[in-house]
């Protein structure tokens, strides 16, 4: 299943360093999925992905894609970043707990007025001269 | 107890200490001294308050110095600094919030261990003038996974924002309500002559401050803040022996969630579990209750992370805490003094050496020389440091000799 991809001017804030253990959660960002890992043994769901599961230490992951829906369990504004992060200031970052019953910390795209805990979210695959990231709007956006 | 609980017990028998505020110079001005000078007068003072000479300690327990310090090796250039010869251990720790607390912990395992005599928990911190960007750069990546978590800029004080938004929406709580953390610990700290904020605070004064981190304003997170401090320990029957005044450290707890600021798997973010566990265990060990605790300095950052700890470690119920702070519970006269220091908000927070600030509050409290800030008769003191968003606490019981 697709996620909403949203073209953003600005870079990536941070360079990210993508490893064997990572790439492929990236890779699934430029093919519009966001993919958590499953414990091979345990089937504990793993974001980010992990070298060993926390739970079991098992080393052997797949790949799910998530449905992208999720509730927002909490949200601040940060009014100032550092200037080396190119972010534009303020921000809104989120805690999301998506469905499958993986929580996320991200960005809130701006553009609803109704930014309320428990309110559902979704998350959106964000494009960026420099490749791909990703990000939460609220579900009347 | 008997006697071998008795002979395992640290005391601290000296303390010396900087106010907190600022000890970088004015732009253009000389500085008084580099990390190294100002440390090495402070240790020389704790030394004297503890009546014991520089040829009698064996260990040396450093908080590492922030990113601004330029004097790399800094626990073994102040061996040079101070003239001291260890037999037990040198070395500098850092764990985020957790340093001071933990320097403090293992100069007193130096002490049971039977490694070290005299034992110093010590460090210093001159950040006031560092580079602001850098410094919010470290934060960042110290509070979240660095590939997933920093790119999206969240400052340790992000994450107590983020536990104060779902505290408002869970308990119905104002941010007004939660704000008056800051005012009760600006009353403290008019009496506290180590505070870096003396001045009164009405509780319109910090509601009218700029956002931020929402819900939080200016005055409801921390100023940026240097010190210097140094605690001497020993056995608590050197301490006996010395004829010194000293509080005993009657009892510790340690506990690691397992995860670091939230897990990926959903758990309450306004429940320090850490917190509740590493409390109970040094009440056990302390052999006493929290009703039997007459003052707490606990490790809160922020305004909510207060109202959090109290609730967590059982002072009140979960949703009550920022009742129990309207009532003036934990104010001066309330019935559960909560941080009579004026806390990170007001008595300052050099992050590094908060843990040992708040042990040398307990120490003047539990030997009746806080002045008017003085809870009367406290002869039992709780206090708390903490990493992460509270995924690790170290909590000791101090208390005072009968």
């Amino acid at each position: 299943m697709s996620l909403s991809l949203i073209e953003l001017g600005l870079n990536r804030p941070l360079p990210i360093e993508i490893t064997k253990i990572t790439e492929p959660f990236w890779e699934g960002l430029t093919e519009g999925d966001f993919l958590v890992a499953r414990c091979n043994n345990c089937r504990r769901l793993s974001f980010p992905p992990r070298a060993i599961c926390p739970q079991c230490h098992a080393r052997e992951f797949d790949w799910q894609p998530v449905s992208g829906r999720g509730t927002l369990y909490s949200v601040s504004k940060v009014e100032q970043s550092p200037s080396l992060y190119g972010i534009l200031s303020p921000m809104r970052v989120a805690v999301v707990d998506l469905e499958e019953g993986i929580r996320i910390v991200t960005r809130l795209l701006p553009g609803s007025n109704n930014v309320e805990i428990d309110a559902n979210v979704k998350l959106v695959i964000t494009s960026h001269p420099d490749g791909y990231h990703y990000a939460a709007r609220m579900d009347d956006v | 107890m008997g006697a071998q609980r008795h002979s395992s017990r640290v005391a601290i028998l000296g303390s010396a200490a900087t106010p907190v505020g600022r000890l970088a110079p004015r732009y253009g001005q000389m500085a008084d001294g580099l990390e190294h000078d100002i440390l090495a007068e402070v240790a020389a003072d704790a030394l004297l308050d503890a009546g014991i000479s520089p040829d009698r300690v064996d260990a040396a327990i450093f908080t590492q110095n922030p990113p601004t310090t330029r004097q790399l090796g800094f626990a073994t250039f102040m061996m040079a600094q101070l003239g001291l010869q260890c037999r037990g251990l040198v070395t500098e720790v850092s764990q985020l919030g957790l340093t001071g607390g933990v320097a403090f912990d293992q100069a007193a395992a130096q002490i049971q261990l039977g490694q070290a005599e005299y034992s110093l928990a010590l460090g210093v911190v001159r950040q006031s003038l560092g580079d602001m960007s850098m410094a919010m750069d470290f934060g960042i990546r110290a509070v979240g996974d660095v590939n997933f978590q920093a790119p999206f800029a969240i400052p340790p004080i992000g994450w107590y924002a983020l536990d104060c938004a779902r505290y408002i929406h869970e308990h119905g709580a104002s941010r007004e309500d939660i704000a008056h953390v800051t005012v009760k610990s600006r009353e403290y700290a008019r009496h506290n002559p180590l505070a870096q904020f003396r001045q009164p605070l009405s509780i319109r004064e910090v509601m009218e401050q700029r956002p931020i981190v929402d819900p939080l304003g200016l005055f409801e997170v921390p100023a940026r803040a240097d010190g210097a401090i140094c605690l001497v320990l020993c056995s608590e029957e050197t301490a006996v022996a010395s004829g010194q005044p000293y509080v005993i450290v009657s009892g510790r707890g340690f506990y690691h969630e397992g995860h670091h600021q939230i897990s990926d798997h959903p758990h309450s973010i306004t429940e320090f579990a850490s917190a509740r566990l590493a409390v109970k265990t040094s009440l056990v060990q302390a052999g006493v209750t929290l009703a039997d605790i007459d003052l707490a300095e606990l490790y809160a950052p922020c305004t909510i992370t207060e109202i959090l700890v109290t609730e967590s470690i059982g002072m009140f119920d979960r949703g009550e805490g920022y009742r129990a702070l309207l009532q003036g519970d934990t104010s001066i006269g309330g019935r559960s003094p909560v941080n009579t220091s004026g806390g990170c908000l007001a008595r300052g927070h050099p992050p590094q050496l908060t843990g040992l600030y708040g042990l040398l509050e307990l120490r003047e409290q539990l030997l009746g020389q806080a002045g008017e800030r003085q809870v009367p008769g406290a002869r039992l003191g709780l206090h708390t440091c903490e990493l992460g968003n509270y995924n690790a606490t170290l909590a000791h019981v101090l208390e005072a000799p009968q």
